[in-house]
């Protein structure tokens, strides 16, 4: 079927092809070099391109071609227009003044009234703005993905060191980097614990020399720009440097390409990152310090043998609220452990307020079921929540009296068997309760070994507390006679498994005690 | 009547959907999750009878039973109640040996 436009239409078409924001693009058929020929462009090509109808008109389309352009699709494009089919592709351009930009592009071939294949027309766009934000929305996601996925991890373990967390963190951060850069690979060189300097490399490159040259130190001074490679510092969000970014070409090709206020994007948000997870080994230490000085510097109870020990929960959970604490005096040893509800500094904080509050109701010599009811008023009055488990031994009488406020019951052990006592429950401190609280009397013999503990030690999500307290029971069975065998048992056999923290106060009373 | 899909924590251990005055918590209830039951919980009317439902609960830890405490107390100060329905045999038990049952109203 063949149209033939009148002379105004012809008119009206050219007109429109040159006034269109489409860029388009018309050159003959001959495909070997120096050909084609550029017989037409628009002046929407022009703009694009950086170049005037001057430079072009008579060229070949080659000269947008350069270091970045992809040779695979240019042979894709020669194929297919060899065989007379339509051709469409992506690559790297060059405008005039020899800047990079991505185009997209599609080439039709035009045929005469025999079939024959006269001239090729080509339409382009520019997606560099588009390929970008993808690019940067791609990288920023795994930045992000990164530091989930490593913190979620570590929330199942408490062994991991700052050291550790930063290069499982940075290893994923310094690959994406490099995939967005398009360079064969980035670095990433950090300021670690105790002045130490971590290198994490990404790709195929040996970064380290680079990185030497951007900097020797991750804080120090930074040569941004250098022959080969592109640097960025990484800063938290209180502008204090935590090291620094490299992306890595040996060519130098890449390095003109890269989207430089995305890399600014990615080294900020790296910084972000990096940054909260030092900020969260930070909160950590300081609350596992406060921790530290808020329990009982030694556990001296005689003549009971005595052992404690406190193990700070996972890293998500951060250190919680456990204590454990012993008061004695006058043939009177008080046993106390107890679990603010919570994590972190607050937590702890309220535990030293807890730990000393009890502690200085038991001095007074109130009866523990009474220290109780008067500690749950005070704490109910202040919004504090917190399990406690008190035992008062009398040595002279050899009997116990155990009270607990929605703590889970101790264990006793008596020639080789354990069990738990059969404590009265009575709700938590913070409740308010108005019932009256109870206390059940217990012998002691020697021998005997009392287990006090909190419930990160038998809790475990999708097991039943009856069969974590039996698990418990059947380590202590097992354990060692002193007290601090007994913990080291216990610990040992939970060691790992636990999110939660723990307390231990164990006490034993002497087979040679008269 | 629909209901709500409040909030999926990131790790989805804890689910909340309110439905009403029921507020239906699935998964674990833990330090990490309890703040999203307190929200919850703490947008209800206090002068309200006030539901949770915890037959998808598993486990609840002491910031878990912080929290139901917390919402107990608020709702009585408010003229309203508390009724905790349908805890699961394990979540009873807690309930048991940490003497709360006695405090709780369950339904």
């Amino acid at each position: 079927m063949t149209w033939v436009l009148d002379g105004e239409t012809i008119d009206v078409v050219v007109a429109a092809l040159e006034q269109t924001r489409s860029s388009a693009c018309i050159t003959d058929a001959e495909l070997d070099a120096p050909g084609p020929r550029i017989l037409y462009v628009n002046q929407a090509y022009c703009t694009m391109t950086g170049r005037s109808r001057d430079q072009v008109v008579g060229s070949t389309p080659r000269l947008m071609q350069g270091p970045l352009t992809d040779r695979a699709t240019l042979d894709r494009l020669r194929s297919d227009l060899t065989q007379g089919r339509s051709f469409a592709g992506e690559t790297i351009n060059y405008r005039g003044d020899g800047t990079p930009f991505v185009i997209s592009w599609s080439i039709d071939p035009v045929r005469n009234e025999r079939g024959v294949v006269t001239h090729f027309v080509a339409t382009q766009e520019d997606v560099t703005q588009l390929r970008r934000a993808e690019r940067r929305l791609e990288v920023l996601g795994a930045v992000d993905a990164a530091v989930t996925e490593v913190l979620s991890a570590v929330a199942e373990t408490s062994d991991w060191d700052d050291d550790q967390l930063l290069r499982a963190i940075g290893q994923p951060i310094a690959e994406a980097v490099a995939a967005f850069a398009g360079t064969a690979s980035a670095a990433l060189r950090m300021a670690g614990p105790n002045g130490a300097v971590i290198d994490i490399e990404g790709g195929t490159d040996n970064a380290r020399l680079t990185l030497d040259r951007v900097g020797p130190s991750p804080t120090g001074p930074l040569s941004l720009d250098g022959s080969g490679y592109l640097a960025r510092p990484i800063a938290d969000r209180e502008d204090e440097r935590l090291g620094f970014l490299a992306v890595i070409d040996p060519d130098q090709h890449r390095l003109d390409f890269i989207d430089q206020e995305g890399l600014d994007l990615v080294a900020h948000r790296v910084g972000e990152a990096l940054g909260a997870l030092d900020e969260y080994g930070r909160q950590r230490r300081i609350a596992l310090t406060l921790q530290r000085d808020l329990l009982p510097v030694e556990v001296q109870c005689p003549p009971l043998e005595v052992a404690a020990r406190y193990l700070p929960g996972a890293v998500r959970t951060v250190v919680g609220g456990d204590w454990f604490d012993t008061v004695s005096e006058d043939g009177v040893t008080v046993l106390v452990v107890g679990d603010v509800a919570g994590s972190g500094i607050e937590a702890a904080v309220t535990m030293g307020r807890l730990r000393t509050l009890t502690r200085a109701l038991l001095l007074e010599g109130q009866p523990i079921e009474r220290a109780l009811t008067l500690a749950d008023r005070i704490c109910a009055a202040e919004f504090l929540f917190a399990t406690v488990v008190v035992i008062r031994i009398d040595h002279q009488r050899r009997c116990g009296w155990v009270s607990s406020a929605g703590h889970p019951p101790p264990l006793l052990r008596r020639a080789g068997s354990t069990r738990a006592l059969a404590v009265p429950p009575d709700p938590p401190l913070g409740v308010g309760s108005t019932k009256d609280r109870g206390v059940m009397r217990f012998e002691l013999e020697a021998g005997d070994a009392l287990l006090l503990y909190t419930d990160g030690v038998v809790e475990r999500r999708g097991v039943p507390i009856d069969a974590g307290i039996d698990w418990l029971i059947s380590e202590v069975d097992r354990a060692g006679q002193h007290p601090e065998e007994i913990c080291d048992t216990v610990l040992g056999a939970v060691s790992g498994a636990g999110s939660d923290d723990m307390a231990l106060l164990a006490v034993r009373w002497p087979t040679d005690l008269e | 009547m629909p209901s709500t899909v409040v909030s999926v924590d990131s790790h989805q251990t804890l689910t909340i959907e309110i439905d009403a005055l029921t507020v239906l918590a699935v998964g674990d209830i833990d330090a990490h999750t309890a703040p999203q039951l307190w929200t919850a919980l703490d947008a209800m009317p206090a002068d309200g009878a006030v539901a949770v439902d915890l037959s998808g609960v598993n486990f609840i830890d002491s910031s878990g039973l912080r929290v139901l405490v917390r919402a107990h107390r608020r709702q009585g100060e408010g003229g309203g109640s508390l009724t905790l329905l349908a805890p699961s045999p394990a979540v009873a038990r807690l309930l048991d040996i940490t003497g709360l049952a006695g405090e709780l109203r369950l339904g």
